[in-house]
């Protein structure tokens, strides 16, 4: 893979936005290489800390892609992803991390081509953005083999 | 291991008798008795640090101090700790971090050399700041921790600007750097030295680029870092570091910009990297002192017996944290004060968080309150337009 594909971890709810995404794979559509897909119960429980440590291990874009807008299936999500989001950028953007980087997509479902679509569009304004300049520290750090974690 | 040898060596751990003292004072061994700083150092000295690295003990010690206050042979058990976890961090075992490890991931990314941060936000055109200044004031982690700890009702950044609202009053106009790292306290704590000395190489690199000659912080940890760690790891800053109560109690020999009477009792909790660590006992006392109408009162538990605020560099909040928090806020309130005023914003945090949580379980009804922000109430109107908005006598709550 080569180091200009953006790097983007993506926090995907197990329910409408995960259907969406099996859609896409039965419907053969492509999305972007440099996204790493993580399937949760629900996008709600991503906290502050799992954004923060992916932005620290050199992701370009963090992504949450959620249910669509009403269609939480443990109801509550929506509040507690805006929270989140909220406190992360304001410490995303103190950090000097641009707040383009951080993405919350509401995805419906069974939706493939929307999803695609979504992560297209983050990935493309990543390009924008460019590389991420933190993974220099870590890369750097693992190599000399200073940080076990 | 030569890192165990070099723990063993600094913290004349090899001096403990055995006497157990250390133990016996230990405020998380009175709630968990699996863990014994006695019996840390034996097996450390009878050469089972593998057991002792696996059985996940070394991340239990709050690295307060007080064993120390005890100890016969002036063994520095929190150094011995801190450095021992430096080896269990090379063995993989980087211990439990609260709020998932957030803070821990802000520190390592402000680790980066690539960083160009936007951390000055929070300054308004009320607080007056020069580049040029003779005094630096090292702001610290609170405009990253403001976001986080807002649902507990703390607000780190208030005083933060109100130390400036005060320096301000004195007339002192201080610097603020705007790529200034987080001191470095929680990584060099939690055993990870590596980014330790890349966030006090970047700082120092910042503060000589000053014109100051004293560097002034409102919190004691990065007091006790820039003070005595960074010359012990990568040498001298060339500033003189105090802490805000510190360089206000020189500053206030004259006429006191105190005027506005605070009708209450106040109590004062010793941060321990500030009390036990640094020897600033007096200072904060006097600068109360100086505030019409507050009557000050000590707990029990002061100055150098004084306890922990339960939890150190963002690890191990738990049953025995809560506890012992909650323990201080009912010595806090039998003293009878109507505050209890500390000079550390994490000790603050942790004690609202504490107060918020369990307000209804016998702990009486105090206000945790920063130093700085009750100082900055205390402010007359008239000579400081900058607190306006506080109308209250106290600047209780939010905001």
């Amino acid at each position: 893979m080569s180091d200009l594909e953006p790097k983007v971890v993506a926090y995907i709810c197990n329910w409408g936005a995960y259907s969406a995404l099996d859609a896409a794979g039965v419907g053969q559509v492509a999305y972007p290489i440099g996204v790493r897909l993580l399937r949760l119960p629900c996008v709600g429980n991503v906290n502050v800390a799992s954004i923060l440590e992916a932005f620290q291990m050199g992701a370009d874009g963090v992504m949450l892609l959620s249910c669509a807008k009403g269609r939480c299936h443990y109801l509550s999500s929506e509040d507690k992803s805006a929270s989140t989001l909220a406190e992360a950028r304001e410490i995303i953007e103190t950090l000097g991390i641009d707040a383009r980087r951080l993405r919350q997509v509401q995805v419906q479902d069974a939706d493939g081509e929307a999803l695609s679509r979504a992560i297209r569009d983050f990935v493309e304004s990543l390009r924008i953005v460019g590389p991420s300049l933190l993974a220099l520290n870590e890369k750097a750090n693992v190599a000399q083999g200073l940080v076990v974690d | 291991m030569t890192v165990v040898d070099d723990a063993i060596k600094k913290s004349k751990a090899y001096y403990c008798l055995g006497c157990g003292k250390c133990t016996a004072i230990c405020p998380i061994n009175a709630r968990n008795p699996g863990f014994s700083p006695r019996l840390v150092v034996e097996q450390v000295l009878h050469g089972e640090v593998d057991n002792l690295i696996n059985s996940g003990q070394l991340w239990s010690c709050l690295t307060c101090g007080l064993c120390g206050e005890r100890c016969h042979s002036d063994v520095d058990f929190p150094l011995f700790v801190r450095m021992l976890r430096v080896a269990a961090r090379r063995e993989g075992q980087i211990g439990n971090c609260s709020h998932g490890g957030a803070i821990q991931s802000i520190s390592r990314i402000m680790a980066s050399p690539n960083l160009k941060q936007d951390r000055l936000r929070w300054l308004d055109a009320n607080l007056r700041t020069r580049v040029d200044s003779d005094v630096l004031f090292f702001v610290g982690c609170s405009p990253l921790l403001d976001p986080m700890f807002r649902d507990v009702g703390a607000r780190p950044l208030d005083a933060t600007r109100n130390s400036i609202r005060i320096l301000n009053q004195l007339g002192v106009e201080p610097a603020v750097l705007g790529n200034e790292r987080c001191c470095g306290h929680d990584s060099l704590w939690m055993g990870d030295l590596a980014n330790f000395l890349k966030l006090a190489e970047h700082n120092l690199d910042e503060i000589r680029m000053t014109r100051a000659s004293t560097l002034v912080t409102a919190c004691p940890e990065c007091y006790h870092t820039l003070k005595v760690e960074y010359p012990r790891h990568i040498g001298d800053l060339g500033v003189s570091v105090m802490h805000l109560a510190q360089f206000l109690s020189t500053r206030l020999s004259g006429a006191s910009p105190f005027a506005s009477n605070i009708n209450a009792i106040a109590t004062f909790h010793d941060p321990c990297r500030l009390g036990r660590f640094s020897d600033v006992f007096d200072e904060p006392r006097q600068v109360l002192s100086r505030i019409p109408g507050l009557q000050l009162v000590e707990m029990a538990h002061s100055r150098r017996r004084a306890t922990c605020c339960g939890t150190h560099a963002w690890a191990n909040c738990g049953a025995a944290a809560k506890d012992i928090q909650v323990e201080r806020l009912r010595e806090a309130g039998t003293t009878g004060a109507d505050v209890l005023v500390t000079a550390c914003p994490k000790c603050e945090i942790h004690l609202k968080c504490a107060s918020r949580d369990y307000s209804r379980d016998g702990v009486r009804n105090l206000e945790v309150i920063d130093l700085s922000s009750l100082l900055a109430g205390a402010l007359t109107t008239a000579m400081s337009p900058n607190v306006s908005k506080d109308k209250s006598p106290l600047p209780l709550g939010e905001g």
